[in-house]
């Protein structure tokens, strides 16, 4: 029994401090054991009412297939919805300024956490999952409806669920105002019922229609199973995203929080690119090459703003850990936290990007013609590359002028003053176009082009003419401001050398100063 | 093993509230952190526990940096904040159990040392009670075994004693002294001066975020009694007594206070033998010459204008 009990002892260690503390907290929850009881509840009066009411239940082939689906939405929305705002809200609460929870200042680490709310959020599932397994097994003995189908869609649900949690969690850590929380709360609360509302509506559609391949039938199994691989691959490497971010929002300043998400990014696109390469080349279709660009291009602008609002310099923390191997600290120089080598590794990222665009261009010329007339995907993500750097740069330009004339104003706020420039500089040609120049010759057309909000508006993207002068206008300003920021950019180079070995601060002579 | 603070900075927008402050103090000594609502108390004793960070500046608890690495900093400090504890939905066992945990303390040495700091905060008989169903004085007798319970070498205690009834405070006092005598650095931040003066070798006073005095308490009493107050009482008018002792060398003020003449006397206790032996030589019936000690309210009141920010 002692070994036992010692046994059991080893396990528990084993387990995160988080999983333990948060499951106690939601067997003594209302809300958890509330919903638990709905569920059983709702379950037991749809399959009774099902039952008693449809005189066809009996007989009809295809009885147990309606009924999934209906339990199965049933269950996914509350589920989508309920799980994320459960663990969401859990955090923010416990990451308010105000009262922020003492288990940050314990020795637990913020992986350690994040990964301990993912597994409970895991566990809540699985017992809200547990409430309806029997229920959705009996939709079995009705028919139409084989258990593979049952047991797919269910983990196919857990992985979506899963997912809301992961985004919910990563808009609890961002660092934020009381009210700027409500306000993110609100949008992530928005996107999770939208995406629930979707995601129920294809799998209960997929459930309830007469083939559980029809969707996906048409070019054969295998399209169907890539498809699903494609679209489960997708979300996983999306959740390690956004854990690597979590994670890094959640570490003090002074670590290199940045490295492991500069390093999953980088790996996430190169296996990106790699199978969207392979994909296009042997299924000779360009789609996946070019959705895997897109949202290579938007992730890096994204990371370009990110980047730009990080630390200009290093403490000892980070110095300690800066090779002294010249070539290995040009490396650790990219992906190690730190403003210009963000920018450096972000604008890397997307020069390889269209380096590989291009490349399959010229050999597989078939496959880009997803855009219209001359502009090209090289050209379109070419241009928005180039319009994310030059706002990016000129609102790094700005806050340093700013900081030069007095303003008090810091680092990681330039994403917002470069956010505010794109907003001012993509309305603003529209407005004067509109108001003024509405017909006024090709310098008119010259203002609309500078808006980048033309490379989302499909009229203009089809229409050649000022794709080669907006793409001139933008080249321009990127040089100039990249040209600009060459000595911030040195600064930040010089100043990234590892910290020398010396003697340790001497202790102050005096009690109190 | 020192806690030195070193030009520790704390703005929240245009408010300052820690303005570049210094101390230090080692292992063994409690120290009082007096001052006024405002004055950046807790704001310092959050950086310290690596809850908050400074805007400039930095800590040092045994040379470990609470900003640049906060969390080896953790290993070494115990934080006990002002406001009860979260989690109210744990009982005390869980909820100690947790933060054991939180610290890495593995099985079967947790399960030791959640005992024995139940045991040693009191709270054996409580363990299997809610958080949120104990009294104000029983949590904070949790929060503090939450705070010792990875054994720190510092401790910070945010107001502990508030809201505590007399006895409480008293058991709060032997266990801080308790654990004073085990070698560990505490720095109590108080409203309740007396409570302070009793238990505290040294005293840090803050007001507006800049420290006004700081020493050993005994040093800054001494200062504090620079100037002594007297009170008389005397078997002839009050008013015959206030108007001969008024006159006399060394006496800066003088009042009526009840059934005694408290004079204010500039000067070290020579001054007050001398004024007791001029006032019997008189024949001045004196029946009772007390001098009342300052303390650290005294000092407080004394060095603290009672802004806030």
């Amino acid at each position: 029994m002692s070994g036992f009990g010692a046994t059991i002892g080893r396990l528990s260690d084993r387990v995160n401090p988080i999983v333990v503390k948060e499951l106690r907290q939601a067997v003594r929850s209302r809300i958890v054991t509330g919903i638990f009881i709905f569920f059983l509840v709702v379950q037991f009066a749809i399959v009774a009412l099902v039952l008693l009411l449809d005189e066809s239940a009996a007989t009809s082939l295809s009885a147990g297939r309606g009924l999934a689906a209906g339990l199965y939405s049933f269950m996914m929305f509350v589920c989508i919805v309920f799980v994320p705002i459960y663990t969401g809200l859990r955090l923010a609460w416990e990451r308010s300024d105000t009262r922020r929870d003492l288990m940050f200042a314990t020795t637990i680490s913020a992986g350690a956490i994040i990964r301990g709310k993912m597994l409970t959020a895991a566990m809540i599932v699985a017992l809200i999952y547990s409430a309806c397994a029997p229920f959705m097994v009996f939709t079995y003995l009705l028919r139409g409806i084989d258990l593979p189908t049952i047991f797919t869609m269910l983990g196919l649900g857990a992985l979506y669920i899963l997912g809301s949690v992961q985004f919910a969690l990563f808009l609890a850590c961002i660092p934020t105002s009381r009210v700027a929380k409500i306000f993110l709360g609100l949008i992530g609360l928005g996107v999770i019922l939208w995406t629930a509302g979707s995601f129920v509506f294809a799998s209960s559609m997929m459930l309830a229609g007469p083939s559980f391949f029809f969707f996906f039938a048409t070019g054969g199994p295998w399209a169907y199973w890539g498809a699903l691989a494609f679209g489960l691959i997708l979300s996983v490497l999306a959740m390690g995203c956004q854990y690597f971010v979590s994670v890094a929002i959640l570490q003090p300043p002074s670590a290199n929080r940045m490295l492991p998400v500069r390093i999953y990014t980088t790996a996430m696109w190169l296996l990106g690119g790699a199978v969207a390469v392979i994909w296009s080349v042997v299924a000779a279709n360009g789609d996946v090459i070019v959705t895997w660009a897109v949202t290579s291009a938007f992730l890096f602008i994204g990371a370009l703003l990110v980047a730009v609002s990080e630390r200009e310099t290093w403490g000892p923390r980070v110095r300690r850990r800066i090779p002294r191997f010249l070539p290995a600290r040009a490396v650790a120089f990219v992906f190690f936290s730190g403003a210009a080598g963000g920018v450096l590794w972000a604008c890397l990222i997307l020069g390889l990007t269209l380096l590989t665009i291009s490349l399959v261009g010229v050999y597989h010329p078939t496959l880009l013609s997803v855009l219209p007339g001359s502009l090209g995907i090289r050209g379109g993500i070419g241009g928005i590359a180039l319009y994310g750097l030059a706002y990016t740069l000129t609102a790094g330009l700005v806050r340093r002028l700013l900081v030069r004339l007095g303003a008090r104003l810091q680092h990681y706020y330039t994403w917002v003053l470069a956010l505010m420039l794109a907003t001012v500089g993509s309305v603003a040609p529209l407005l004067v176009f509109l108001i003024l120049a509405y017909g006024a010759g090709d310098w008119s057309r010259l203002v609309l082009e500078s808006s980048p909000l033309t490379y989302l508006n499909p009229i203009y993207l089809s229409e050649p003419s000022g794709h080669e002068a907006r793409l001139l206008f933008v080249g321009i300003w990127a040089v100039v401001v990249t040209v600009a920021s060459v000595p911030w950019f040195i600064r930040q180079v010089r100043a990234f050398r590892p910290l020398r070995p010396g003697p340790a601060p001497a202790p102050d002579g005096a009690r109190h100063g | 093993m020192q806690v030195r603070v070193e030009n520790l900075t704390r703005h929240f927008g245009r408010t300052r509230a820690v303005d570049g402050i210094s101390f230090a103090f080692e292992s063994g000594h409690i120290v009082g952190f007096v001052g006024p609502n405002g004055a950046g108390k807790t704001t310092t004793l959050r950086i310290l526990a690596t809850v908050d960070e400074p805007t400039s500046g930095d800590a040092f608890v045994d040379g470990v940096s609470v900003v640049e690495d906060p969390e080896k900093a953790r290993h070494l400090v115990g934080f006990m904040p002002d406001h009860v504890p979260a989690h109210g939905d744990m009982t005390v066992h869980e909820y100690l159990d947790f933060y054991a945990r939180a610290y890495g303390i593995r099985d079967p040495r947790r399960t030791q040392i959640v005992g024995s700091v139940e045991a040693f905060a009191g709270l054996g008989q409580l363990r299997d009670k809610t958080v949120a169903a104990l009294s104000k004085g029983m949590k904070q007798r949790v929060s503090l075994a939450r705070t010792i319970v990875h054994d720190p070498a510092v401790l910070l205690l945010d107001e502990p004693a508030a809201g505590l009834d007399p006895r409480a405070r008293i058991e709060l006092r032997e266990l801080l002294r308790l654990l004073a005598d085990q070698g560990k650095a505490i720095l109590v931040s108080s409203h309740i001066l007396t409570e302070l003066s009793e238990i505290c070798d040294d005293a840090v006073i803050i007001e507006r975020g800049k420290i006004v005095r700081a020493g050993t308490v005994d040093d800054l009493l001494t200062c504090a009694t620079s100037r002594r107050l007297v009170r008389i009482r005397t078997l002839a008018s009050l008013e015959d007594l206030l108007k001969a002792v008024i006159q006399m060398p060394g006496v800066e003020n003088g009042r009526i206070d009840g059934r005694y003449v408290s004079v204010v006397v500039g000067g070290d206790e020579s001054l007050c033998r001398t004024l007791l032996a001029t006032l019997v030589g008189q024949g001045i019936p004196v029946v009772e010459f007390t001098r009342h000690k300052a303390d650290l309210e005294d000092l407080f009141m004394s060095v603290t204008k009672g802004d806030i920010q």
